[in-house]
């Protein structure tokens, strides 16, 4: 078994003449928690939604847990290992946050779920999981709650958690703290943490105390590629990072 | 939802008021064949609600499997010799058969697409039953349907002549399949269809292939939808054309809205009153679906859920009146809610 879950290749994906994502080659170690950052525009979503598979890179390969899964589908990713949040809070807003978990867990049936003919407590397996997860991102005494009234942060957390639920290897995060309020971070630094004991973690985020305080790992991406890469005291200190997020006058 | 808790069972709760209205229905409605009738399309309502309501397809295509079950459960008992049980599993295979079809290419788009593409499809068989004419009738429909006797293991059970005797056939047959469409939507495939009508894009994110679940919705709807439209044969003796028209569609649709989108019991209410409103009204004055337009408006302005949604809250606010004393004003029921 390869240390790296996840490897790029060469990664790339062109409108026409504009290369949102130039060439790639990103790594993500076992056990470790990396965060991508860089300023607006340098190709951190681009990349994140072709690690989903909601984007089809124009070049390149992806290799998780050393299968090549480039042209894989979004939903069979999930079968796979892989799990993924979103940016923009997208949930079960009429479902209760335990039935939101119960149909995340029942997910990684895949085609399975097509079952009409039993019960859905049936498989009681997939409820133990949701219960599992709620006690895990703490929402326990909100279960029966719908998700769409919970506050904002409860729901982030809920997005996060649901994207437990298929008992993934890799965790894709995208901007979880996005839309946060100060006093919620705290809250889901310490999830991710967490999580990072059990999970490979990849996540996006443009909260820098948190990116600083979690992270194993740090890639700054810039323009469409890679700037660079290292500890997050390294990243600290690069002029260059300094430069692309201040731009060029700013040195 | 509060779907963990209704899982008790599939045969209590609605299905016992379902149960309850079947064996009332024909003692307070003037005829047996007007009783039939509504369970009938109460049966379409359902396979139509499976769509509408738990996985949020608006299908204009339900007249393709209705007529098309129609036409199949009639051509199979005419020319084949098929006999009524025969006849309605072949109706059942060519409804989900033709709605495997349309679904397979509906489902590729989504939104108003989706709809305009179901609705091509419901002109294009309609044309094509029209200009089939050997095999359909054509305009004048397919005359002469039987209604062949209940037989099992080669016993006759009842010759289903009388209007009561074919109405306890089609009321056992309406049981069966509500009950079956309840263990569909508490199921894993029935939980994931909320899941897509909900959040379509969520539901594929943790690992649904979303057009799959659609597509089996499609062909469960399909099916259902079939049986009704043979049923509807046998009742008439007679298949008309007007059963594979886009307005077939339409009053499907309509029955599923007015009786409340999202609950089995809804569909069987909006059937019950559209047709007893058309069976009302229609004799007196023949402009009577002005009144169907009216009654629409008002559900969908008024009653978003449908008038089942309405039976609810009345049912609830009853409740309420009876934990309290009677008449409670405001002051009251907020101190009472403290003191709980």
């Amino acid at each position: 078994m390869s240390d790296y879950i996840l490897e790029t290749e060469q990664l790339g994906l062109r409108y026409g003449a504009f290369a949102a994502l130039g060439s790639v080659d990103l790594r993500i170690r076992r056990g470790t928690i990396h965060t991508v950052i860089g300023p607006n525009g340098a190709g951190k979503t681009t990349l994140f939604h072709c690690l989903t598979g909601e984007r089809r890179p124009s070049c390149g390969k992806i290799r998780f847990d050393g299968k090549d899964l480039t042209r894989q589908p979004a939903h069979k990713r999930v079968s796979s290992g892989m799990s993924r949040s979103f940016q923009i809070t997208s949930l079960f807003q009429n479902l209760s946050v335990r039935e939101n978990l119960r149909l995340a867990a029942q997910g990684r049936d895949g085609l399975g779920a097509l079952a009409f003919w039993y019960s859905d407590t049936h498989r009681s397996k997939h409820l133990e999981k949701a219960d599992e997860v709620l006690e895990r991102i703490k929402l326990t005494h909100l279960a029966n709650t719908d998700a769409g009234d919970l506050s904002h942060g409860q729901q982030r957390v809920l997005e996060v958690g649901m994207s437990l639920c298929s008992d993934p290897e890799l965790l894709l995060l995208d901007e979880p703290t996005s839309g946060m309020g100060v006093d919620d971070i705290p809250v889901m630094t310490q999830l991710i943490s967490e999580l990072g004991k059990d999970h490979t973690v990849m996540l996006i985020e443009h909260n820098m105390k948190l990116v600083m305080s979690i992270s194993d790992r740090i890639t700054v991406m810039h323009q469409g590629n890679i700037l660079i890469e290292g500890e997050p005291e390294e990243v600290r200190g690069d002029e260059r990072v300094k430069k692309a997020y201040l731009g060029e006058s700013g040195s | 939802m509060d779907t963990s808790k209704k899982q008790a069972s599939i045969f209590g709760g609605v299905t016992l008021a379902a149960l309850a209205a079947v064996v009332l229905m024909p003692l307070l409605l003037p005829s047996a064949t007007l009783a039939t009738e509504i369970l009938i399309f109460a049966l379409a309502a359902l396979g139509c609600n499976l769509l509408l309501g738990y996985t949020g397809l608006l299908s204009f295509g339900q007249a393709i499997f209705f007529g098309g079950g129609a036409y199949v459960a009639s051509l199979t008992m005419i020319h084949l010799g098929f006999g009524l049980l025969g006849a309605l599993l072949a109706s059942m295979i060519a409804g989900a058969a033709l709605a495997a079809l349309v679904g397979l290419l509906a489902i590729r788009r989504t939104g108003i697409y989706f709809v305009m593409l179901t609705l091509a499809f419901t002109q294009m068989a309609y044309f094509l039953a029209y200009t089939l004419s050997d095999w359909t009738g054509g305009d004048n429909g397919l005359l002469d349907v039987p209604r062949p006797p209940l037989t099992l293991f080669g016993f006759e059970i009842s010759d289903l002549t009388s209007s009561y005797a074919f109405y306890t056939f089609v009321a056992v047959m309406f049981m069966l399949i509500f009950v079956f469409a309840r263990r569909v939507i508490h199921s894993p495939f029935g939980t994931t269809l909320v899941a897509i009508r909900e959040n379509e894009g969520r539901a594929s994110a943790v690992g649904f292939s979303t057009n799959h679940f659609k597509l089996l919705a499609f062909v469960i709807s399909g099916g259902i939808t079939g049986i009704a439209g043979a049923l509807y044969a046998m009742l008439l003796n007679f298949a008309p054309l007007s059963n594979i028209e886009l307005l077939m569609s339409e009053n499907i649709l309509i029955m599923t809205i007015i009786g409340g989108t999202g609950s089995l019991l809804g569909s069987l209410l909006g059937a019950g009153s559209i047709v007893m409103l058309g069976d009302l009204l229609s004799s007196v004055w023949p402009r009577w679906m002005i009144i169907l337009g009216i009654a629409l408006i008002a559900v969908v302005l008024f009653m978003p859920s449908g008038l089942w949604g309405g039976v609810e809250s009345l049912i609830k606010r009853w409740k309420e009146d009876q934990s309290g004393d009677g008449a409670v004003s405001c002051k009251d029921s907020s101190k009472e809610a403290e003191a709980k």
